[in-house]
């Protein structure tokens, strides 16, 4: 009986691992995540949930490529890990130098328990993008989607030729 | 004799604070809930062992 008592304790250790172990695992999984894809081009590419930047003081922002004349697409998706429903306001703007040049989606968005949600919008490069481009300038628009109160940040990089692709005109003879 | 026992006593200590700093790491990510659930089943956990040693003679 006494042996069997030492035991008790040492299964109830256990146990009590067990489910430090099952919290972490089970907790783990709940939540809010969120992904991006853009497409720009050929290829997607993707932010998974627990590739965005935390680090604060030094954040690292993922960026995609574009054309002048090309266009973005994103698709957010919303995947929602609870018992209850989740709704939040979601705006997208883009800016430019710190300053806010467009807002391209504003609207609320629900996600049932266990299930997804997804929203998608376009980035035209012609509607951001000055007439009078200078080649020697590089420009690097910011994209910033707002879920509430968590912000997620993402670059968008114009491609620009090493030389204007207009054919000057010739010279007067 | 005693050298070995200064390495498992180095041995676990090791253990304990790779440990230690694996959890700080997951509490980090975990909800309030979880926290206060973890930690009450750490309480639990020592003084199981605690007991179990206690019944050993320790």
């Amino acid at each position: 009986m006494a042996v069997k008592h030492k035991n008790l304790y040492l299964y109830l250790a256990l146990a009590c691992f067990l489910g430090i172990i099952l919290i972490f695992i089970f907790d783990g999984y709940m939540g809010v995540y969120d992904n991006l894809t853009m497409t720009s081009g050929e290829f997607p590419q993707t932010i998974e949930s627990d590739r965005w930047p935390e680090d604060e003081k030094y954040p690292y922002y993922s960026s995609v490529g574009v054309h002048p004349g090309g266009s973005v697409t994103f698709t957010y998706e919303v995947e929602n890990r609870a018992f209850s429903h989740y709704s939040a306001d979601v705006e997208v703007t883009v800016s430019y130098e710190q300053e806010q040049i467009a807002v391209l989606l504003s609207q609320p968005l629900t996600v049932s328990s266990f299930d997804k949600g997804q929203l998608e919008w376009e980035l035209d490069t012609e509607e951001i993008l000055p007439e009078d481009i200078s080649y020697e300038q590089s420009y690097q628009y910011i994209v910033l989607i707002k879920r509430g109160e968590i912000e997620r940040r993402v670059i968008v990089q114009i491609i620009l030729p090493p030389y204007p692709t207009k054919i000057p005109p010739p010279l007067p003879r | 004799m005693k050298l070995e026992y200064v390495l498992y006593g180095f041995g676990i200590l090791f253990c304990i604070a790779g440990v230690g700093y694996l959890a700080a790491e997951y509490v980090r990510y975990l909800s309030e809930i979880g926290k206060i659930a973890s930690l009450l089943l750490t309480v639990g956990l020592f003084t199981c062992l605690g007991k179990y040693f206690e019944g050993l003679g320790w």
